[in-house]
C-alpha cells in the first residue's frame, strides 16, 4: 500500500492508515481524529499538567512503552525541570494546546496520564483521584456500591466529586480542589479517606495495596495522589483491546455504564451531548 | 490511697546496716468474681475438714507438718522457724554488685519500694546515689517466710526498689531456639530508623487495662438494671474522629450550593 500523508487540524499525519487497534480496526488517523474531536473537552484537564504517556508506535499488538521524559518529536510540548526526591532534577513535559495533543497522537501516543497538580502550581495539587480497583471477578454491583460509598463519604466531608470510567476494571472518583495545600497534606487526606472506607466497612474495602489483603475486597487506590504519581486523563483512550476510554459520566449513569463500557466510538457519540462534568472547574472546595 | 507497710528489714553490707521498710509497689485493681450457686446465687465456700474426725478446721487449729516418711509427720511451728533464723538471715545481705542492664528481666519476680527507717536515711541515700551513679544493682539474700530469697536492690531517682528474684533453677530454658539469620548492614539501618522514628519516652499513664474498664462498666450497667449490650467495635468511635479531622481540613465556599 502506498504511504499517504493526511492533515488533521493543521497537524500532518504520517501513515494515517496504520492499524492501532485490530478487532475492530482503528487506524492512527481515527485516533488523531478522536483526540481532535474531544480536545475541547479534554484540554482543560490536561493542559499545563505534567504527563506520562503510553505510546504504541505500531499499534497495541506490538510493543508499547511508557514515557515520562520529553522527546524531540513534538515541538509543541513544554519541558519542565522538576526537583525529584534526592535533590536531583529531572525533565518532564506537558502540553499547552490542541496541536501538542494531536502531535502526540501522531507519534503513536494512545494514553495520557496526569499529575495531580498544574505546572504553574506544581507543589499545590488540585485534582484528587480515587481509583476503585476490584478483586478479580468481583460482581460489578459491588464496585458500584464502592463508588457510591466513597461519594457519600466525600459528600459528608462537603466535597463534590465526579465520576469517570477507568476504561479498565474500575471507576475513578475525581475531586477538584483549589490548589492550596502541600502534597503531603493532600496525600495524607486521600489516605485517610481510604482508611475511613476500610474501617467503616472492613469486609468490603481495603486501603492496603498488597493484593493478599484484597481477596474479595475493593482496593481504594489513594496512592496515585502523591507527588510524581499519575492517573489516566479524562477522555484518554486506553491502549487495550477495543480502545476503551476513561470517560466522564454522570452519577446517575453509574448503574448502566460498565468501567470499560465506553470505547472510542461511543465516546465520540457522547461528546455532542451534555457534559456531565460541566461545573468541574467551578468548585470552590479546597483543603487546608 | 495509703501504702501498707509490708515488712521491715535491714540492708547489710560490710559493716553498714540500713534499717528499711518495704512497701508493696503494685496493687491489684482487677475485678474478682465470687463463685455462686446458679439456682439461688448463694456463695460457694471451700471448707477445710479433717480427714480423721471430719470436722471443719479453722486457721488457728492448723499447724505445719513435714512428711518425713509415709504418713509420718514432724510438726514445725512458726515460732520454731523464727527461732532458727539468725539476725543475718532476717536482714537483706548484699552479696555483690552487678551491672544494671546485665540481668535478664526474666529473673525479677515481685517488686517492693524501700524507704529508710529512722536513723538509716544517710546510708540509704548514699547507697542509692552511688548505685545510680555507677548504674549498678545490688544482689542480696534474705529469708522470707521459710525461703531463702534472692533479691535485687535497684536504684531509682525517687528511691530504691527491691525485687525478689528467681533462682536459676526456677527459670526454664528457652523452649524454642532459633538460628539467627544474617542481617545486612542496610537492613539493620532500616530497622534502626524505624525504631528511632517511634522512639518516645515510656509513659505508663498512657496505658490502661481496657478490659477491666469495660468490666467495670458492665457491672455498673447491671447494677443500675440496664440491659447489657454487645461491645461496639472499637473502630466505630475512631471513624467519627477520623471524619471530624478530615472535615476540619476541608474548606468549601460552594457548600451552600451543594445539592442535598
Amino acid at each position: 500500500m502506498q504511504k499517504r500523508v493526511t492533515e488533521i487540524k493543521g497537524v500532518k499525519i504520517t501513515n494515517p492508515d496504520k492499524v492501532m487497534f485490530d478487532d475492530p480496526i482503528i487506524t492512527k488517523a481515527e485516533v488523531v481524529r478522536y483526540y481532535a474531536q474531544v480536545s475541547k473537552r479534554m484540554l482543560p484537564y490536561i493542559c499545563d499538567r505534567i504527563i506520562s504517556i503510553v505510546r504504541c508506535p505500531n499499534g497495541i499488538s506490538r510493543s508499547c512503552f511508557y514515557k515520562k521524559h520529553p522527546g524531540s518529536g513534538n515541538r509543541e510540548i513544554v519541558t519542565i525541570s522538576v526537583l525529584t526526591g534526592d535533590k536531583k532534577t529531572e525533565d518532564y513535559f506537558y502540553i499547552k494546546n490542541e496541536s501538542g495533543l494531536l502531535l502526540e497522537a501522531q507519534m503513536g501516543t494512545l494514553e495520557f496520564h496526569l499529575w495531580g497538580s498544574r505546572a504553574t502550581e506544581l507543589e499545590k495539587p488540585d485534582m484528587m483521584v480515587f481509583d476503585l480497583d476490584p478483586d478479580e471477578g468481583m460482581d460489578p454491583d459491588r464496585v458500584r456500591q464502592g463508588v457510591r460509598d466513597i461519594k457519600a463519604i466525600l459528600f459528608e466531608l462537603s466535597l463534590r466529586s465526579y465520576l469517570k470510567t477507568s476504561g479498565g476494571k474500575g471507576y475513578h472518583v475525581v475531586v477538584p480542589l483549589k490548589p492550596a495545600v502541600s502534597w503531603d497534606t493532600f496525600h495524607d487526606f486521600a489516605r485517610r479517606v481510604a482508611e475511613v472506607m476500610e474501617r467503616k466497612w472492613p469486609d468490603r474495602y481495603t486501603s492496603n495495596v498488597r493484593k493478599a489483603n484484597r481477596t474479595n475486597r475493593i482496593f481504594i487506590d489513594w496512592i496515585r495522589n502523591g507527588r510524581g504519581a499519575t492517573s489516566i486523563a479524562p477522555y484518554s483512550i486506553r491502549a487495550r483491546k477495543g480502545a476503551p476510554v476513561s470517560m466522564p459520566i454522570a452519577w446517575d449513569e453509574l448503574d448502566t455504564v460498565a468501567p470499560d463500557g465506553i470505547d472510542m466510538k461511543a465516546a465520540l457519540l457522547r461528546i455532542d451531548s451534555n457534559d456531565p462534568w460541566i461545573d468541574f472547574f467551578q468548585n470552590e472546595q479546597q483543603l487546608k | 490511697m495509703f501504702a501498707i507497710v509490708s515488712r521491715k528489714s535491714v540492708i547489710t553490707f560490710g559493716m553498714v546496716a540500713i534499717p528499711i521498710a518495704m512497701y508493696t509497689a503494685t496493687q491489684d485493681n482487677d475485678i474478682h468474681f465470687n463463685q455462686l450457686h446458679k439456682d439461688d446465687n448463694s456463695r460457694i465456700r471451700y471448707r477445710k475438714t479433717c480427714t480423721h474426725c471430719g470436722r471443719e478446721i479453722t486457721a488457728e487449729d492448723i499447724v505445719k507438718g513435714f512428711e518425713y516418711d509415709e504418713d509420718k509427720y514432724v510438726v514445725i511451728t512458726d515460732d520454731e522457724i523464727e527461732k532458727i533464723k539468725t539476725e543475718k538471715e532476717k536482714s537483706i545481705q548484699i552479696l555483690h554488685f552487678a551491672q544494671l542492664n546485665q540481668i535478664s528481666p526474666v529473673f525479677y519476680d515481685k517488686t517492693y519500694q524501700a524507704a529508710p527507717e529512722a536513723g538509716g536515711e544517710k546510708a540509704f541515700e548514699l547507697l542509692r546515689s552511688a548505685l545510680m551513679a555507677e548504674q549498678k544493682i545490688a544482689i542480696g539474700k534474705a529469708v522470707i517466710g521459710v525461703k531463702d530469697t534472692l533479691m535485687a536492690i535497684l536504684p531509682r531517682e525517687e528511691g530504691l526498689l527491691i525485687s525478689t528474684m528467681f533462682y536459676a533453677d526456677d527459670i526454664r530454658a528457652l523452649q524454642k531456639q532459633y538460628t539467627k539469620p544474617n542481617v545486612s548492614e542496610a537492613e539493620l539501618n532500616m530497622a534502626k530508623i524505624l525504631i528511632n522514628s517511634m522512639d518516645t519516652p515510656f509513659d505508663p499513664s498512657q496505658y490502661k487495662d481496657e478490659y477491666q474498664i469495660k468490666l467495670h462498666k458492665l457491672i455498673e450497667t447491671k447494677i443500675s438494671g440496664k440491659e447489657v449490650v454487645a461491645a461496639q467495635p472499637e473502630n466505630a468511635g475512631k471513624i467519627i474522629d477520623l471524619m471530624e479531622a478530615l472535615k476540619a481540613s476541608v474548606e468549601n465556599a460552594n457548600k451552600k450550593k451543594m445539592p442535598a
